[in-house]
């Protein structure tokens, strides 16, 4: 047993972007186009290392900006194969034109998002600002707690974007988890193609010249990109069944290496993780890695413990809306935790999850807005956790 | 001096730098802690840095999983390797140590440590390495052995030659540091 884990898995103390890009390297993509920009250069230094060390095998082109980057990886993957690409912040916004393309012409692309806050005024620090531009793009959103998840998403990511023909971001959030190093499970890439087959069929072939994503008049048009839409908000089945795949996989092989207890690890759902009592009186939703501050602050405050719970939002779109609404009619006090302000609007997660509320749904739901550009208060949590049983 | 023990988490500091490295001490202590079996993380305070500029690391230790990523402002364990960065009203809850070439006498009370770390590391490398207060640290909290020490460098440098001087660095730091104790309780 432990040689057969051993050879599926390693533990290793890895920084945060170098887990990222092992992992990436262990799917095999054969084509990686990037522009650098910080907290996400990491990733793609580690990559290249690898590349030039021969460590892993894939086509890289340093393009001149990160609209160039995923155009690249929008043509090799309508060449039929597996591609991936890194950005933060203002890159991501810079490769918005083509951000709305991949979906639409349904290409698999997988790209990290090392979450980073957006100008004005000028900050490199982490939020969720970035990422939050484009949710509505189509695009399949996984969210990362700390570096073992982001792992383990990456992996996820490849195997949905394949299964679903959806390009997948993989948010991270930047210096927090990009920049820190910790002990990790690290997937072998044996045991990644046990679930990746990086089969994916090509749309486009050089030796039969034919465009993509060709001119459509308003009634194609609407009709085409109403049926993204219903393909998107029905392709749940095909998560669920992913996740369970993969968890099934994954988990007994992790936590033997880790020998941590996975009955104490709270309640895996598809697209999130809950942690805490079984009917909570307050419960907690947010995501990424603050969920991490978020758990220790409720464990600290003994009393809170028993009645707190928190969830942490891991798959962001399609937007679980039903999953939520499952723990919020088991809780009697919801507070939901956005890195991003919504300016003009509520902030997005808040808003999301008031999207789904059925109608008659009296509780209040209250939101807060946490760590702008980087700064994160624990008072401000701490706060939050100490008022949690008064009324609100 | 810090109890042998675990039992909660704990929390350390670097401090010195840009170009000192600061990160890559921080890392290492982290790493020598894994191979001890421990959780463990340690990670930079980014922004502005730059050569020459104040920067920070921290690390945590711990017998469970650590969830947190915030930066740490009060450590249970400050190590300073610039002593321009050093500031009495602001220690360690269980222990400092200072790197200062300027002290002809070495400092020592039960929670600091202040004495010249920097005379081995600008011998072998030119230059002063913050991997020296490891040296150190590891004579007053014997708490990660020898050869965890040693598989961390090896890990984190993998050029030989590099591992050895950083080695060499390392435990001139911890023979300096012991005798500075023996001496006391003398």
């Amino acid at each position: 047993m432990t040689k057969n884990i051993s050879n599926n898995a390693q533990k290793l103390f890895l920084k945060g972007s170098e887990a990222i890009a092992r992992t990436v390297a262990n799917c095999q993509p054969r084509v990686i186009a990037a522009y650098p920009i910080t907290p996400q250069t990491g990733i793609i230094e580690e990559l290249v290392r690898l590349k030039t060390q021969r460590q892993a095998n894939f086509s890289f082109i340093q393009t001149e900006s990160e609209h160039s980057a995923l155009s690249v990886v929008l043509g090799a993957a309508a060449m039929g194969v597996p591609t991936y690409t890194a950005t933060s912040s203002q890159g991501l916004l810079h490769m918005a034109e083509v951000i709305y393309n991949l979906p639409g012409l349904r290409l698999p692309v997988v790209m990290t998002c090392a979450n980073r806050s957006i100008s004005a005024p000028i900050n490199i620090w982490n939020d969720h600002q970035d990422a939050m531009a484009v949710r509505d793009a189509g695009w399949i959103m996984l969210w990362a707690e700390n570096i073992q998840e982001a792992i383990e998403q990456h992996w996820l990511a490849f195997i949905l974007s394949q299964k679903l023909r959806l390009p997948v971001m993989v948010n991270v959030d930047g210096f927090r988890l990009t920049h820190a190093s910790e002990p990790v499970i690290l997937p072998q890439a044996k045991l990644i193609h046990k679930l990746l087959t990086n089969k994916i069929k090509p749309v486009l072939d050089i030796n039969q010249p034919q465009t993509t994503g060709w001119f459509a008049l308003p009634e194609v048009y609407h009709r085409q990109r109403l049926s993204l839409r219903k393909f998107i908000a029905a392709s749940w089945p095909i998560i669920s069944q992913t996740t369970n795949n993969f968890n099934a996989l994954w988990e007994p092989i992790k936590h033997a290496l880790e020998n941590t207890n996975p009955a104490t690890a709270g309640y895996q759902g598809t697209a999130t993780h809950y942690y805490g009592p079984e009917k909570p009186d307050t419960l907690i939703i947010a995501m990424g890695s603050i969920v991490g501050e978020l758990r220790d602050i409720v464990q600290q405050h003994k009393i809170a413990s028993q009645k707190t719970g928190i969830l942490k939002v891991q798959i962001y779109r399609p937007f679980p809306g039903d999953e939520i609404l499952s723990y919020l009619n088991k809780a009697s006090k919801i507070i939901v935790i956005d890195r991003a302000p919504g300016l003009g609007a509520q902030p997005p997660l808040f808003s999301d999850i008031k999207s789904c509320l059925p109608a008659g749904y009296n509780k209040k739901i209250v939101s807060t807005i946490i760590g702008l550009g980087g700064d994160i208060k624990l008072k401000e949590i701490d706060k939050i956790t100490k008022t949690m049983n008064k009324k609100i | 001096m810090p109890n042998n023990n675990l039992i909660i988490t704990e929390t350390i500091k670097i401090v010195g730098l840009g170009g000192q490295g600061v990160v890559t001490t921080a890392a290492l202590l982290a790493r020598a802690a894994f191979h001890q079996g421990w959780w463990s993380q340690s990670m930079p305070f980014f922004g502005v840095e730059r050569t020459g500029t104040p920067v920070e690391a921290y690390i945590r230790l711990a017998h469970k999983p650590i969830h947190t990523h915030q930066p740490i402002e009060h450590p249970n364990i400050l190590l300073i390797n610039d002593h321009n960065l050093y500031n009495p009203k602001k220690l360690g809850r269980k222990l400092t140590i200072v790197n200062n070439p300027n002290v002809n006498l070495y400092q020592l009370k039960p929670t600091l440590l202040i004495y010249d770390s920097q005379q081995v590391s600008s011998f072998i490398f030119n230059k002063n390495l913050a991997i020296g207060l490891l040296g150190a640290l590891s004579a007053c909290w014997p708490l990660i052995e020898e050869k965890n020490w040693l598989k961390a460098i090896k890990e984190q440098f993998i050029n030989q030659e590099v591992v050895q001087k950083n080695w060499q660095v390392f435990i001139a730091n911890y023979e300096l540091a012991t005798k500075l104790i023996n001496k006391t309780h003398d």
